[in-house]
């Protein structure tokens, strides 16, 4: 079947063969069996996960498709850059002066904002639009498969702006003489994966289930940057205006997460208004909820969806 | 159709709101190669994605290797699918397509088993063209790669022939009655009936969402008594013969065509042609040709979905 001038013996092995007397050989160029290796099914769940990851950033792609990623995380990483570049470069530089590792999140919200109106939607939407996952679903993954592996994706992309700057700036502040003592990085470290770790879940969670309603990426990441800052006008708003519970601030997720990345490194915030008021307990499981909730309607959302492009 | 089904089908509906896209269809395929024929909108694509476990039928059950293709895994992994819509594709090169699919599938060296089979499918591994970039036909056969790169025990096959040149058709025809062949249950749909005939004669027939015939065409052309077998004669004599032969009552009809053709209707092709030498031979007419016009695929699909 292939062509002869296609075939290559160094990369496809010869099939069975008929011989003749003299040594002459025909050898069968069609389709052969597989009988090697096959990996188990959460296998597939990696593959997709690193095969989106890859996409949603750019890699493999033309320089437009890079543009975006890079510019998110410019703005992510330009802060911890220049803090680090103050703190060494300044002599008579305060503590106070430079970013606390608290209070990066807020810094970046623009950032970690636009990321999760880019990444989701980019992992998700198109699949749909082209029928891309008919052929997923067809094939090795199931649908909580699916979800699972687009969702380690986003979630590892949002790890990536949302803990990567706080390593860089620990690191750089480490080896620049001005990081905390060595006995104080393990401590540390595990609050920025804890500040970090949380701060992504919110964001690609809530972004997920977002684009888990629509085929066009333009239309989730809108709806994306909506959901982040509309119910909190309205909350705060209701706050302010008509004495609504201060609870209701839960649903001002930028500052839910930032709130509790300040809370995580023991720093208090200055002013991230009534979410402050409330206690770091009643903020960690608004965060969680919110994110559990997002990833449920994400999965049910695929659990009903029929492929049928 | 086969002692050991592969797919089974089992009264299976599918409806949206009001309208039935596949009403009560119960069948069974085993190994080799099946042809899903109809009409625009028969309710074979749809039948394809509930085989595929794309789609939940609204009734009844779809089992393939025994188990339900929308809740286990264990079962698509074994399942290779050709869709019949193009717009599959990203910006992918060919081999970076099929070598996602061995990815996904878990194959050891996908890279090499994506190579394996796209020359498979006489496609140049190194192309480095974007699939949008490739031809109707190039991307058909990408597709086909992609859904045999795992080696799967089940192919469904949703229009595969589109866009394909002659040649290029004779091979994928060649490739899908190989892996029948082997054991493999090939399940294709196609419009291009002479191809499908070359498949192979096994076909199950829907109509307006309905299984319509089921089973080798021959047979089923055999099944259609009411419906008069088309015999073309070619004679020397074909007045003469048409005479004879109305005279004896071996058909129900004729027609002349031209100075050496006769056409035949009959309801009983064994004793038209145990009649057909005896009278040619008393009327001194010499038979050129002697051929069944409709027991074709075309013909058995014509009369299943006309009826």
């Amino acid at each position: 079947m292939a062509r002869a001038d296609m075939f290559d013996p160094t990369t496809a092995a010869a099939g069975p063969a008929t011989m003749s007397d003299s040594g002459a050989q025909l050898f069968d160029l069609g389709y052969r069996s597989y009988d090697g290796e096959r990996h188990r099914p959460a296998r597939a769940i990696a593959t997709l996960a690193t095969f989106t990851a890859r996409r949603v950033l750019g890699m493999g792609r033309g320089a437009r498709h890079k543009v975006l990623p890079s510019l998110a995380l410019v703005i992510a990483f330009l802060p911890a850059l220049l803090s680090v570049a103050f703190a060494v470069l300044t002599d008579d530089l305060l503590e106070e002066d430079l970013i606390s590792y608290g209070e990066y999140t807020f810094f970046i919200g623009a950032a970690l904002a636009l990321f999760a109106a880019l990444v989701a939607p980019e992992a998700l939407c198109p699949d749909r639009r082209s029928g891309l996952l008919g052929l997923y679903l067809a094939g090795p993954l199931d649908r909580t498969r699916y979800v699972a592996g687009k969702a380690a994706a986003v979630y590892g992309v949002m790890l990536l702006i949302a803990v990567g700057p706080l390593l860089f700036m620990l690191l750089a502040f480490v080896l620049s003489g001005y990081g905390p003592a060595t006995s104080e990085i393990p401590e540390l470290l595990l609050r920025i994966l804890a500040s970090g770790g949380s701060t992504a879940l919110l964001y690609a969670s809530l972004s997920l289930a977002v684009s888990s309603f629509t085929t066009r990426r333009a239309a989730a990441a809108v709806a994306t940057i909506l959901l982040l800052y509309v119910p909190m006008a309205i909350a705060r708003s209701a706050i302010e205006s008509a004495d609504a519970p201060t609870e209701l601030d839960l649903v001002s997720f930028p500052f839910v997460a930032s709130e509790l990345s300040v809370r995580i490194f023991g720093e208090t915030s200055e002013d991230s208004g009534p979410i402050s008021e409330l206690a770091t307990a009643a903020i960690a499981g608004g965060l969680l909820t919110a994110s559990a909730a997002a990833l449920l309607l994400c999965w049910l959302r695929y659990r009903r969806i029929e492929a049928f492009r | 159709m086969s002692a050991q089904p592969t797919v089974v089908a089992e009264g299976v509906s599918k409806w949206f709101g009001q309208l039935v896209a596949v009403s009560d269809v119960s069948f069974d395929v085993g190994p080799g190669v099946t042809a899903l024929l109809g009409p625009n909108g028969a309710g074979k694509s749809t039948m394809f994605r509930m085989l595929c476990g794309l789609a939940q039928p609204s009734k009844g059950t779809v089992r393939v290797l025994g188990r339900d293709p929308r809740l286990d895994v264990g079962v698509t992994r074994a399942i290779g699918l050709v869709p019949q819509q193009e717009t599959v594709f990203e910006r992918l090169t060919g081999r970076e397509f099929v070598a996602l699919a061995a990815r996904l599938h878990g194959l050891g060296e996908p890279e090499r088993e994506a190579e394996r089979a796209l020359e498979t499918v006489g496609l140049d591994p190194a192309d480095p063209r974007p699939l949008p970039a490739y031809s109707k036909g190039m991307r058909q056969r990408a597709k086909v790669a992609q859904a045999i790169v795992h080696d799967p025990q089940v192919l469904v096959l949703d229009e595969p022939l589109t866009g394909l040149d002659p040649r290029q058709r004779v091979d994928l025809v060649a490739l899908f009655r190989r892996l029948g062949e082997e054991g493999r249950c090939v399940i294709v749909s196609s419009h291009v009936l002479a191809e499908v005939e070359r498949l192979g004669s096994r076909v199950l027939v829907m109509s307006q969402g309905r299984l319509a015939a089921a089973g080798d065409f021959h047979d089923l052309r055999a099944l259609m008594d009411d419906r008069p077998l088309r015999v073309r004669v070619r004679t020397d004599r074909p007045r003469e013969l048409a005479g004879a032969l109305l005279e004896r009552g071996a058909v129900l009809g004729l027609r002349l065509d031209g100075d050496d053709s006769l056409e035949l209707d009959t309801a009983d092709a064994r004793a038209l042609a145990r009649a057909l030498a005896p009278v040619a031979r008393d009327r001194g007419a010499r038979l050129l040709e002697v051929r069944q016009l409709d027991a074709d695929l075309e013909g058995v699909f014509r009369y299943v979905v006309e009826q």
